[in-house]
């Protein structure tokens, strides 16, 4: 892009040059079109400077693949992460109990593992898949419900707002179905060995039958050497 | 005289033509080439994407139905060697016009013991996809 900026502007600077030794002064055209490229030079005479789309310094920070192996340390990671929300995802999507374009909500995952797992984080990546596969709809989850109530309290109760338009209290959908689960792991380790293996466990209530519809596990091993 | 030395030079040219065409590559449409060491068959090969070298291991056999309006696909792969080997793989799916449906899968390690045979499953983030590749490597992505 740059290269093209500094081809334009030399051929701009080369017509000011030849316009400057009256070569083509006698029409009114060719001043026209001297001033023009003058003015597009200037414009672009600055873009032939070398530039970088970054800020660098010599720490050794560098980007990667977000969906590469990562097998720094044997504590939950990354793939983990992604290879247990492509597993509930794949085997919801391919489920019957998904016909119909269902209506769900999540509920908490417990972790009992002994290190600290950002479930929501798993649970947030299964909810985008399954939103993105048009094959669901989701309802606001517990933790979500009370900025839900304020912005309908903020556009019912404050007086603020005009009535046409504004969301009306009372038109919430209810959740069909409940998406709960759990996450634990056994760890075991002898001399240098050390292994860990995670199970996570997912269930599909049916929220006013109570029954499960759907349940699936994913197992991960993880085994370090010293 | 001239004219019998070009009857001659004629045939000699339109006998030695077939032996020529004979001896170049046929063009693939003459003729299938034939399967990479990591696919059993032209047709699986055309499905998978190997960005260097998956050593001793194939595909046998690629399925795929529709579940739920999902694409489901298996792949039977096995490790022709005798030592142990590590596969790093994901699929792509693309929908009917080629496109890639969804956003790029994990990769995912997956352990061979020798000889041992394992199924792979995949499923397709959406109805939108129609087809799908495997990408494999044995080195770490």
């Amino acid at each position: 892009m740059s290269g093209a900026a500094c081809q334009a502007g030399r051929l701009a600077g080369r017509n000011s040059n030849s316009n400057s030794k009256g070569e083509f002064m006698s029409s009114g055209l060719s001043l026209r079109a001297a001033c023009g490229a003058a003015v597009f030079s200037v414009l672009l005479l600055p873009g032939c400077q070398v530039m970088q789309p970054k800020v660098d310094a010599p720490t050794g920070v560098s980007y990667g693949d977000a969906k590469a192996v990562e097998t720094v340390t044997n504590e939950f990671g990354s793939t983990d992460l992604q290879m247990i929300a492509e597993r509930m995802t794949g085997s919801l999507l391919e489920s019957a109990v998904l016909s119909g374009r269902p209506t769900l909500t999540l509920a908490p995952v417990r972790n009992k593992t002994s290190e600290y797992i950002d479930t929501k984080s798993i649970m947030d990546s299964i909810q985008t898949r399954l939103i993105k596969s048009n094959k669901v709809r989701f309802t606001r989850s517990m933790d979500e419900m009370q900025t839900g109530v304020e912005e309908l309290q903020r556009q019912n109760q404050s007086g603020l707002y005009r009535s046409a338009g504004k969301a009306k209290m009372g038109n919430m959908v209810g959740a069909q179905y409940t998406l709960e689960g759990e996450i634990g792991s056994i760890v075991k380790q002898a001399g240098s060995v050390k292994d860990v293996y995670y199970k996570m466990t997912l269930k599909l209530y049916d929220v006013s039958a109570g029954t499960i519809e759907w349940q699936e596990e994913k197992e991960i091993r993880k085994t370090t050497r010293r | 005289m001239r004219n019998s030395e070009m009857k001659l030079w004629k045939a000699s040219a339109l006998a030695i033509v077939p032996l020529a065409l004979a001896c170049c590559p046929v063009p693939a449409m003459a003729q299938a080439a034939p399967a990479p060491s990591y696919a059993a068959s032209p047709g699986i090969a055309a499905k998978l994407m190997v960005r260097d070298s998956v050593r001793d291991l194939r595909v046998q056999s690629l399925r795929s139905q529709r579940r739920n309006d999902v694409m489901v696909v298996q792949a039977e792969m096995v490790n022709t060697s005798g030592l142990n080997s590590r596969l790093y793989y994901r699929f792509r799916w693309l929908d009917a016009d080629g496109m890639q449906a969804g956003d790029d899968e994990a990769w995912k390690p997956l352990h061979f013991m020798g000889k041992q045979n394992q199924f792979v499953k995949g499923v397709a983030p959406g109805p939108q996809a129609a087809d799908f590749r495997i990408e494999m490597s044995a080195e770490s992505p």
